[in-house]
């Protein structure tokens, strides 16, 4: 009986918070205790969304495509380069620490470079995201392949697996947990990445959109774009979620807990 | 101390200090090789290829940028590594405020925890127009909104850091009958310091972020509108020139931070 209060509680209350948030936000805004030109009223916004959404849905789909095919991009070339990485020494040795810089940078200030670069197009939102993205799948990946138990790979060894072998059926299952969490690291990155592109390219997709309205003050339009950001946004970090826990209960490993770690916050 | 130091292991210190310079100089050489290398390739691609400079502006043109900008570029990174600062403090002393709120009432950490987990995943960068609506073109928007990024991974180390407090620990403070809020200063404050500086070193990042873009939006000084207003001009080499500033500060405020994780840890763990 306790148990189960518990749990609705926990459902239940910040469900109620929310709406409690909603609800006082539209009055104030309505009672114009807050300028609408500063804060739209959230049902005003979610009526813009609903009566734009013929014009606001292109613009979805080209943020939600560019985000995809940037994790999509940036996940392969990172798991593989983190895994070239792991088994030639020398190059490990030589470009670990550029590496680890580059993931310190900065790099959200590239983004006018690459549209000098690329030109205002896909290839440059691509581009853009997939160089922001990448280091930590590739920092994860390398962190993963390199953390298996050593009593283990002794083992293996001792009783002839191939290297091939250990990659597949040891190193691998092993890397799981710290290259998904550096995929999920990378799915906000990407996403990051492929608005401030937006910004910058100003040509389609939702960070075109939230500029455009800006400039215009149509701040309700503002919200709805900001809202489908946040949709997408949570979408594709629970896929991502999802294929973890997926992948984990497959290899039979425990699912941690769902606390939020500092590193996969998004900007 | 010279003297203790100097026993360790039965050598001199001056030969001590030898055998570190010559592990670090050979730990170095391949990564300095490598940077070295790449650097003289691209400045040979560069000028064999006779590429435009505006699309690729060979390392020493970039370098001649830096040298000949050198007092403006110091000027903005100042203004802008001065908000950096300013809004990693501010979010620092937010977030484990918000931190510590959610652990002394468990209502309000029930209420509001999962709607921050939820902020926490929502691209934020998408907001950075709205607050340029909110506060101005200025140095309040570029703050509040680099707040409004890093603020959550500090959150969430000191929340990771308050709920990884030992139970025993914690259940000895109650039979001492230490209240809730000296239990929270003298064991988990002390002991939620490793992870809130994980928090701290990705919101250092995030800082940065947070200003830059918001002087990409708007603008009139700081290295942001630098970099911008050089795009406009097809100024590559100022570009980059400004990036490595940027980075350069960028990394010292970040060797700051990881300089007072390992002092903190000293202190602790001996």
């Amino acid at each position: 009986m306790l148990k189960r209060s518990s749990r609705a509680q926990r459902i239940l209350l910040p469900l109620l918070n929310c709406i409690c948030i909603v609800l006082l936000w539209q009055y104030a805004v309505t009672h114009r205790w807050i300028s609408p030109l500063s804060l739209a009223a959230p049902f005003d916004a979610a009526k813009v969304a609903a009566s734009s959404f013929d014009i606001l849905l292109p613009h979805i789909l080209a943020t939600a495509y560019a985000t995809l095919l940037t994790f999509l991009l940036s996940s392969v070339c990172g798991i593989f380069l983190g895994a070239l990485l792991m088994h030639w020494r020398a190059f490990r040795l030589a470009v670990y620490p550029s590496l680890v810089m580059f993931q310190l940078l900065p790099k959200i200030a590239l983004a006018p470079l690459f549209v000098v670069w690329f030109g205002v197009n896909l290839i440059s939102r691509l581009s853009f995201a997939g160089f922001i993205s990448f280091f930590p799948i590739v920092l994860a990946t390398l962190a993963g392949l390199r953390a298996t138990d050593p009593l283990v790979l002794n083992l293996c060894r001792s009783m002839r697996a191939s290297p091939v072998q250990i990659f597949w059926q040891v190193r691998l299952p092993y890397a799981v947990p710290l290259i998904m969490s550096g995929l999920k690291v990378g799915m906000t990155l990407a996403i990051t990445g492929v608005i401030v592109s937006e910004f910058v390219t100003v040509q389609s997709g939702l960070g075109y959109i939230i500029v455009f309205a800006s400039s215009n003050l149509q701040i309700d339009l503002m919200f709805a774009a900001l809202g489908w950001v946040s949709l997408i946004g949570l979408m594709f970090y629970g896929a991502v979620l999802l294929l973890e826990r997926i992948i984990l209960m497959r290899l039979g490993a425990p699912v941690t807990g769902a606390l939020s770690r500092p590193g996969e916050a998004v900007p | 101390m010279s003297a203790e130091v100097s026993s360790i292991g039965g050598l001199p210190a001056s030969r001590r200090l030898e055998g570190i310079m010559c592990r670090f100089a050979g730990g170095a050489t391949l990564p300095v090789g490598f940077i070295l290398i790449s650097l003289g390739i691209l400045e040979i691609l560069a000028r064999t290829l006779t590429v435009p400079e505006v699309l690729f502006p060979s390392p020493g043109r970039v370098l001649t940028a830096l040298v000949i900008n050198a007092p403006a570029l110091c000027h903005h990174a100042a203004l802008t590594v001065s908000q950096v600062v300013v809004a990693l403090i501010i979010s620092l002393a937010v977030g484990v405020a918000v931190a510590t709120v959610f652990t002394l009432s468990r209502v309000i950490n029930k209420m509001f925890a999962p709607l921050f987990v939820v902020l926490q995943i929502i691209p934020k960068i998408a907001l950075a127009p709205l607050f340029v609506v909110w506060f101005g073109p200025g140095a309040m928007s570029h703050l509040s909104f680099a707040v409004c990024l890093s603020f959550f991974p500090i959150l969430a180390g000191a929340r990771a850091g308050f709920e990884e407090t030992s139970a025993d620990a914690v259940r000895l403070c109650s039979a001492l009958r230490a209240s809730r809020w000296q239990t929270l200063i003298h064991v988990k404050l002390p002991m939620a310091l490793p992870q809130l500086f994980v928090g701290a070193k990705v919101s250092t990042t995030l800082c940065i972020i947070g200003v830059v873009l918001g002087e990409f939006v708007s603008a009139n000084a700081g290295i942001g509108w630098y970099i911008v207003r050089a795009a406009a001009l097809s100024q590559t080499a100022n570009i980059l020139a400004a990036l490595v500033v940027l980075s350069l500060f960028g990394l010292l405020v970040y060797g700051m931070v990881a300089a007072g994780e390992i002092a903190v840890r000293r202190r602790m763990f001996g």
